[in-house]
């Protein structure tokens, strides 16, 4: 009973019990809520937090991770022919060249990305990278028939001949608008790997020969120009002359004296020099010096060599004689071409340039229009009359002269024996030409002459460049300058 | 230092009207805050989605690119102007300038006759 009395009596008349024993078994303390609560809530905002991490990094279900950003290909604007045939397209990453060999040293090729943020390797590919790059299409003056024209045939003269190396430049009158400028030995820029420096090397605009005899009729311009001379004059052309410690000689056997245009026709040194007798030292180099000898070419968009013209002053009297028949200096095959086009354009020099739309230097004279003309009929009379013959074009009347020079061994430091540097320069119609065209052929095998070699070569590639007009243009004889 | 939790409503004064308010709302804000978190998550897997699609279409245009390039190759093997000039040659055309002065003159090869053997008999090719 005492116990259920004890009982009985309410608990707050229970002495008093200490609260905290009661509270241990079922409560915690604020701190240790506070922690749980704090790690709740990490829990809370880390766990989402890495869901959705793992849902940016990844759309699968594995550990996050962050795919490379995506590579766009690398645009690159494709370089284009004047009538529309693509010489390099596709982007950076697949650049092809679909004309091969034709036009490759031109052209040139692309690689991987350069420190300084190019692609371009070689050729236009380099010079016109920055444009490339920024995904612009370059229309080229070149012509892709003529191009391939001019690559086909100096590859075969090269092979058949012998050649080292060669060049072929074909300029439209007028415009300057260089429509070919071929190069041999040819590489393949989709396979640029296994090619050669020699190759990559644009042989029409770089390498720079001893020219010859090509030479001549620049000089009998100077000389008609400045009044020296007129064109029905008889010239002594004995077989040899001498001219300081060296003696020249005449390769063919001729007259004693001949016309103007026969001492072309022949390419008789000795008349040559008798004539440039009538220039000072410094006469003749600034004649040669404005038919741009030894001077830059600058081609908007390329690279081009200025070749090599020593000072008047530093000429010894060999050195005149030398230099009347094209020895003593050199040029690009694109100089040469640029300067017959001052017969071509009546007597205007009109700058070469290789990208449509980039205007190049402007024109100016050189010669008047008369004696650009009589120059063309003398050229003509050359083409027609001498062996050169075989540069003729059925029914087009072409104005040509070749060049035989010898060439020059910096190792050996003197001209060696055999080794030559075959040249034509020319340009048709004779009458009104259109076009003007260079072709040269570096050492070939012995045997070969410009006469056969180059101009054969010549004919070909004219005949071909007619057929890509598309008619064949009735030629009118030239009137006599006489 | 004071325990609130355990004091008397009463005795907590102005604070506890507050107190109810933060905690419905944070009871309110965490699912909230998982729900977002699970739509950003959603949305985070199907931008990768998009960025893995993306990424197949750069690859596939880049191999179209360079498989036009390499058709544009195959194509000037065939129609190209080099290609063109050295089928006609082999076709036996001649350039246009040249059309009135060649002569068709032997369309077939020349015939190739055996040499007889050599014997006493005299023989002549025109026998």
């Amino acid at each position: 009973m005492a116990l259920s009395t004890h009982t009985a009596f309410p608990r707050a008349h229970a002495a008093p019990t200490p609260r905290r024993p009661v509270a241990v078994a079922n409560r915690r303390s604020p701190a240790e809520l506070a922690l749980r609560r704090l790690w709740l809530l990490r829990a809370a905002v880390a766990l989402p937090l890495m869901a959705a991490f793992a849902g940016f990094a990844s759309h699968q279900l594995g550990p996050a991770t962050f795919p490379a950003p995506p590579q766009e290909p690398v645009p690159r604007g494709a370089i284009v022919s004047s009538d529309g045939q693509p010489l390099a397209t596709g982007p950076a990453s697949a650049r092809s060249y679909p004309l091969r060999e034709a036009g490759a040293a031109l052209v040139g090729f692309t690689g991987a990305i350069q420190p300084d943020g190019r692609y371009g390797l070689e050729g236009l590919e380099y010079s016109l990278d920055p444009v490339l790059t920024a995904g612009q299409d370059v229309v080229l003056t070149i012509d892709s028939t003529i191009q391939a024209a001019a690559d086909r045939h100096l590859r075969e003269a090269a092979v058949q001949y012998g050649a080292e190396s060669g060049a072929a430049v074909v300029i439209e009158a007028g415009t300057g608008r260089i429509l070919a400028a071929a190069s041999y030995p040819p590489y393949d820029p989709n396979a640029w790997e296994e090619a050669g420096r020699r190759q990559m090397t644009n042989q029409a605009f770089i390498e720079n020969y001893e020219p010859g005899s090509v030479i001549k009729p620049i000089v009998i311009a100077g000389l008609l120009e400045s009044g020296l001379l007129r064109p029905d004059e008889m010239v002594e052309t004995p077989p040899t002359i001498r001219v300081g410690n060296q003696t020249f000689r005449d390769v063919t056997w001729h007259e004693d004296h001949l016309s103007v245009p026969d001492v072309l026709a022949y390419s008789s040194n000795s008349g040559m020099i008798n004539l440039s007798q009538r220039f000072e030292d410094a006469q003749l180099h600034e004649w040669l010096m404005r038919f741009g000898i030894g001077q830059d070419v600058p081609v908007p968009g390329t690279y081009t060599e200025s070749g090599h013209l020593n000072p008047w002053w530093r000429w010894v009297p060999q050195d005149h004689a030398s230099n009347t028949i094209g020895q003593n200096h050199s040029t690009t095959a694109l100089q040469l071409a640029a300067a017959y086009s001052i017969f071509a354009n009546d007597g205007l020099y009109v700058p070469p340039r290789l990208v449509e739309g980039q205007a190049a230097a402007e024109p100016h004279r050189v010669l008047s229009p008369e004696v650009a003309h009589t120059m063309r009929w003398m050229l003509n009379h050359v083409t027609e009359s001498s062996g050169l013959r075989v540069a003729r074009v059925p029914g087009v009347s072409v104005a040509a002269k070749t060049g035989t020079a010898d060439v020059y061994d910096n190792e050996l430091g003197r001209y060696v024996p055999g080794d030559y540097n075959l040249s034509v320069a020319g340009m048709l119609p004779a009458e009104d030409p259109r076009v003007i065209a260079v072709v040269m052929l570096h050492k070939p095998a012995e045997g070969a002459t410009s006469t056969v070699a180059t101009g054969t070569l010549f004919g070909e590639l004219a005949t071909d460049i007619v057929a890509a007009w598309g008619e064949v243009p009735r030629s009118e004889a030239l009137a006599s300058a006489r | 230092m004071t325990d609130l939790a355990f004091r008397p409503a009463e005795a907590r004064g102005g604070d506890a009207p507050t107190e109810r308010s933060m905690g419905g709302l944070f009871r309110l804000a965490l699912p909230l805050y998982l729900v977002l978190l699970l739509a950003a998550a959603y949305v985070g897997v199907a931008n990768q989605a998009l960025r893995a699609r993306q990424v197949g279409l750069i690859a596939d245009k880049t191999n179209l690119l360079a498989s036009v390039a390499r058709a544009e190759l195959r194509a000037a093997a065939v129609e190209g102007p080099l290609a063109v000039a050295e089928w006609a040659e082999s076709a036996g055309m001649v350039p246009l300038p040249q059309g009135h002065v060649v002569a068709v003159a032997a369309p077939e090869p020349a015939p190739t006759f055996a040499v007889p053997e050599p014997e006493l008999e005299l023989r002549t090719v025109w026998r």
